[in-house]
C-alpha cells in the first residue's frame, strides 16, 4: 500500500467507529456521523485531497487523489450529505469566486456547515436547460429575480443556491444566462418540497422567486457567462463520479456472487453485470490516464448513461434473484427505485446518447 | 473480503493499470498495421476471397515478414513487447479485416507460451483448438486452412494438456468457407495422431486460455470499431426527408449504443491484457472471459447495426457490411459463446471450477 493510502487508512481508523466496517449498513443512515466525518475530512485535508491545505486538501497529485477516492468508496466511508455543495458549488466558487465570495463561502460549504442547492431546471426547462426563463434585471445595486425552479435538490435544507437566470433578455439560448449566489432566506423565496416516490430519492423542491433582490456582488463569474460557470463547475467531479457508480454496482452484485441458488440464465446475467461493472472501472481509469497525459478522452462520455443503466440492471437483477422473499426487505425496493432516478438526473440517458452521437461520433444535431 | 477481492478493489494498485491507455509506441504500431493492411489488402481483397476461394496471395507473407506474430512472445523465443502490444496489434488488424491467419497464429503461440516448455515457431502459420473431451478428436478450427501447426488444449481432470501437432500429420482438413472465406474454418481429426510436443499445465482451462481469449477479444473489438466507423460515415452521408440520417435520434442512439458496446469491449480487453502482462495476473482469467464475451457481442451488434443503417445497400455483395458481419459471425463462437464466457467469469470470481 502506498504511503498516501496508509496515511488515509490511519485517518479513517481514528475518526470512524471501531465497528464501522461490520455495521456499515447501519451507519449509512447515521446523519450525525456523516456530518462529523465531513468536518474531520475537511480539517485533515482528505475531503478534496487534490486541493491546497486550508481548503480541505493536501495538494495531492490527481492520481493519488483518485486512489484516495477509490479507497474511500471501497471502505464505504460515510457519504457527504449535501453532495452538490462539495462536488459542484465549491469548485465553482474556487474557480470563479471573488476573494470576498471565497472567504465568506468556501469554508462553510466544504465543512457542510452551509448547504447549497443548484437552481437550474425549471418547470418548462428540463433536458432543454438553455430554454430557461427566470429573469434577473439590474436595479441599482441589486439584481431583481422573478421565476421558478424545480427539482432543486435539498433546497429546503440549504442556505444558498447557485441560481441561473437570464440577465440579457435579448440574447439567445446559452448566451445571456448568469449565475447568481442566492441567499435562500431572502424575502420573496418560496420553497416547497415535492413528495418523493421513495425515501431513498434525494429530497427535491420547487423554488418560486417573486421579485427577489440579490446584491450585485453575488454575481458568480462574468455577467452573461453562467453557462460556462455551470459546465466548468461540473468538471471537477467529472473524473470521479464513476467511482461511486462502480461501487454501487459491486455492492448490488456482491451478495449474489456468494449466493449458490442461481440458474444458468441468472449466472449469465450476473456475468454480464460483472463485465459492465469492470468496464465502468476501466473506462473511468482510461479517461483519467488519458487526461493526465494531456489527451482528450471521448470514451468518458459513455459513463453517465452506461453507469446509470448498469446500476438499474443491477438492482433489477437483485430483486428478481430474491424472488418473493425479497419483498420482505425494504432496502431492495428503496435501492431499486433510487436507481431509476440515475438515468434522469444530471442529463437523461436520451440526452447522453445525443451527446455521444454528436460530440464523439460527429453526427449532426437533431434539433 | 478475500485477498483477490481486496486487490480488485484497492486503489493502491492504480499505477499498475497505466497501460490501459496506449503509449505513443503502441499508437504507432496500431497505425502502421492499419495503414499496411488497408493499403496492401483493402476490403476488395477480402471480397475477392468469395471468388478465389482462398486468402489473398502475400497476406501471410506480409504478416510474417513484419514479424507480427512475435509481438508479445517471450524474449527467449525471439519475441518482443507484451500481451498489451499484442492486443493493440490485433485490434488494428481486426478493424481492417486482415485476411491472413494472424489472429489464429497468435492464439496458438500465446497458448504454447502460456503452457511453457514448448517450441515456438512464429514464422509458421498456426491455429488453436480446444478439445471437447479427454481425446483431441474432431476439431473445428478458426482460420486453420493455412495452418502448419495446430495447438490443441485438452482438458484433464486437473489442469490441461497442451499439445502441438504438425498439420501435415493430420491428413487433409475439411475446409468451410461459406461464412467468411477471408477467415475460413478447417476441421481436423487429431484422433490417434501423436503430437510433435506436449506439456501438462496444472492450471484450470480458463487460466491457460486467458491470453488466447484476450487476443480473440482484441480482434473482435477491432471488427466492431471498424463496423461502427463505416456506419457513422454512412449516417453522415446519406440524406432522407431532407436531412442526414445521422441527425435522427433513432439512428443516432443506435450508433451511440454501438459506441458504448465498443468501448466496453475495448476497456475489458485492454484490462485483461494489462492484467495478464503484469502483476495483477490473478484477475486476468476473469477479465479475459469478460473481454471475450463483451467483444463478441460488440462485433455482432456493430456489424448488424451497420447492415441496418445501410438499408437495402447493406444486403448487397458490394457493400462492406456483410464482410464485417460475416467476420463477426465467424469469429465470435470460438473459445466459448458470450453466455458461456459470462458464466465462467462468475465461476472465476467465485473461485470455483466452471
Amino acid at each position: 500500500m502506498s504511503d498516501v493510502l496508509a496515511e488515509y487508512a490511519d485517518f479513517l481508523a481514528g475518526v470512524l467507529p471501531g465497528d464501522y466496517a461490520e455495521r456499515v449498513d447501519h451507519y449509512r443512515h447515521d446523519d450525525r456521523l456523516r456530518t462529523d466525518f465531513q468536518v474531520a475530512q475537511f480539517e485533515a485535508g482528505w475531503l478534496v485531497p487534490d486541493w491546497e491545505p486550508g481548503l480541505g486538501g493536501r495538494s495531492l497529485a490527481p492520481g493519488d487523489a483518485l486512489s484516495v477516492r477509490i479507497e474511500g468508496a471501497r471502505r464505504r466511508v460515510p457519504r457527504i450529505h449535501n453532495v452538490q455543495g462539495v462536488g459542484v458549488v465549491a469548485p465553482g466558487l474556487r474557480r470563479f469566486g471573488t476573494p470576498q465570495q471565497r472567504d465568506r463561502l468556501l469554508r462553510p460549504v466544504l465543512r457542510g456547515d452551509e448547504w447549497w442547492a443548484l437552481g437550474m431546471s425549471e418547470p418548462g426547462s428540463g433536458s432543454d436547460l438553455a430554454s430557461m426563463r427566470t429573469q434577473a434585471r439590474r436595479e441599482g445595486a441589486d439584481f431583481v429575480v422573478t421565476g421558478a425552479k424545480i427539482w432543486t435538490t435539498q433546497a429546503h435544507q440549504s442556505r444558498w443556491a447557485t441560481l441561473y437566470a437570464r440577465t440579457d433578455p435579448d440574447a439567445r439560448r446559452h448566451a445571456g444566462i448568469s449565475c447568481l449566489i442566492l441567499d435562500l432566506h431572502s424575502p420573496g423565496v418560496d420553497i416547497r418540497p415535492i413528495p418523493r416516490a421513495a425515501e431513498s430519492v434525494d429530497a427535491f423542491c420547487e423554488v418560486f422567486l417573486d421579485e427577489v433582490r440579490i446584491p450585485a456582488e453575488n454575481l458568480l463569474g462574468p455577467l452573461n457567462e453562467g453557462w460556462r460557470v455551470a459546465s466548468e463547475s461540473l468538471e471537477h467531479e467529472r473524473d470521479m463520479i464513476w467511482v461511486g457508480n462502480w461501487l454501487e454496482i459491486e455492492q448490488a452484485v456482491d451478495p449474489l456472487l456468494r449466493s449458490g441458488a442461481l440458474d444458468d440464465e441468472q449466472l449469465t446475467a450476473l456475468g454480464r453485470l460483472l463485465a459492465d461493472s469492470e468496464a465502468i472501472r476501466f473506462t473511468g481509469l482510461r479517461s483519467v490516464f488519458e487526461r493526465m497525459a494531456g489527451r482528450e478522452a471521448p470514451e468518458f462520455l459513455v459513463l453517465k448513461a452506461f453507469g446509470s443503466e448498469t446500476a438499474q440492471r443491477a438492482t433489477r437483477f437483485a430483486m428478481e434473484a430474491a424472488g418473493p422473499a425479497g419483498l420482505t426487505d425494504p432496502q431492495l425496493i428503496e435501492d431499486r427505485i433510487e436507481s431509476l432516478g440515475a438515468t434522469i438526473y444530471g442529463g437523461t440517458s436520451e440526452i447522453q446518447r445525443d451527446i455521444i452521437g454528436e460530440r464523439v461520433l460527429g453526427l449532426p444535431r437533431n434539433r | 473480503m478475500s485477498a483477490a477481492a481486496e486487490e480488485r478493489w484497492s486503489g493502491s494498485t492504480l499505477d499498475s493499470w497505466r497501460d490501459l491507455v496506449l503509449t505513443d509506441e503502441r499508437r504507432e504500431l496500431a497505425e502502421t498495421v492499419r495503414r499496411q493492411f488497408a493499403g496492401g489488402f483493402p476490403l476488395e481483397a477480402v471480397r475477392a476471397c468469395f471468388d478465389g476461394g482462398s486468402q489473398p496471395e502475400g497476406a501471410w507473407t506480409a504478416v510474417s515478414g513484419a514479424e507480427y506474430p512475435s509481438i508479445g512472445l517471450p524474449e527467449s523465443a525471439g519475441g518482443l513487447g507484451t500481451l498489451v502490444d499484442t492486443a493493440a496489434l490485433l485490434e488494428a488488424a481486426g478493424e481492417v479485416l486482415v485476411s491472413a491467419p494472424l489472429l489464429a497464429t497468435v492464439m496458438s503461440l500465446q497458448t504454447l507460451a502460456r503452457a511453457g516448455a514448448l517450441p515456438l515457431e512464429p514464422a509458421r502459420p498456426a491455429a488453436l483448438a480446444v478439445a471437447d473431451g479427454p481425446v483431441a478428436g474432431r476439431l473445428v478450427v478458426l482460420d486453420g486452412v493455412l495452418a502448419e501447426r495446430l495447438t490443441v488444449v485438452v482438458p484433464r481432470e486437473r489442469g490441461v494438456t497442451v499439445a502441438q501437432f504438425d498439420t501435415a500429420d493430420l491428413g487433409p482438413a475439411e475446409e468451410h468457407r461459406h461464412v467468411d472465406p477471408s477467415r475460413p474454418v478447417a476441421v481436423f481429426d487429431a484422433g490417434e495422431v501423436p503430437p510433435l510436443s506436449h506439456a501438462d499445465d496444472p492450471r484450470p482451462l480458463d487460466a491457460v486460455l486467458a491470453p488466447a481469449r484476450t487476443a480473440l477479444a482484441a480482434d473482435l473489438t477491432g471488427t466492431a470499431a471498424g463496423a461502427l466507423d463505416r456506419a457513422v460515415r454512412h449516417a453522415l452521408d446519406r440524406e432522407q426527408f431532407g436531412r442526414k440520417i445521422g441527425a435522427f435520434q433513432a439512428v443516432k442512439h443506435r450508433l451511440a449504443d454501438v459506441y458504448i458496446a465498443v468501448e466496453r469491449a475495448r476497456s475489458l480487453t485492454r484490462a485483461a491484457a494489462v492484467a495478464l502482462a503484469g502483476p495483477s495476473a490473478s484477475s486476468g482469467t476473469e477479465l479475459s472471459l469478460l473481454a471475450k464475451a463483451a467483444a463478441s457481442e460488440a462485433a455482432v451488434d456493430a456489424s448488424r447495426a451497420l447492415v441496418q443503417v445501410l438499408g437495402a445497400m447493406g444486403m448487397t455483395f458490394e457493400s462492406d457490411a456483410h464482410l464485417f458481419f460475416r467476420r463477426a459471425q465467424q469469429t465470435a463462437p470460438f473459445l466459448g459463446s458470450a453466455a458461456a464466457c459470462y458464466r465462467r467469469a462468475v465461476a472465476a470470481r467465485r473461485g470455483v471450477p466452471a
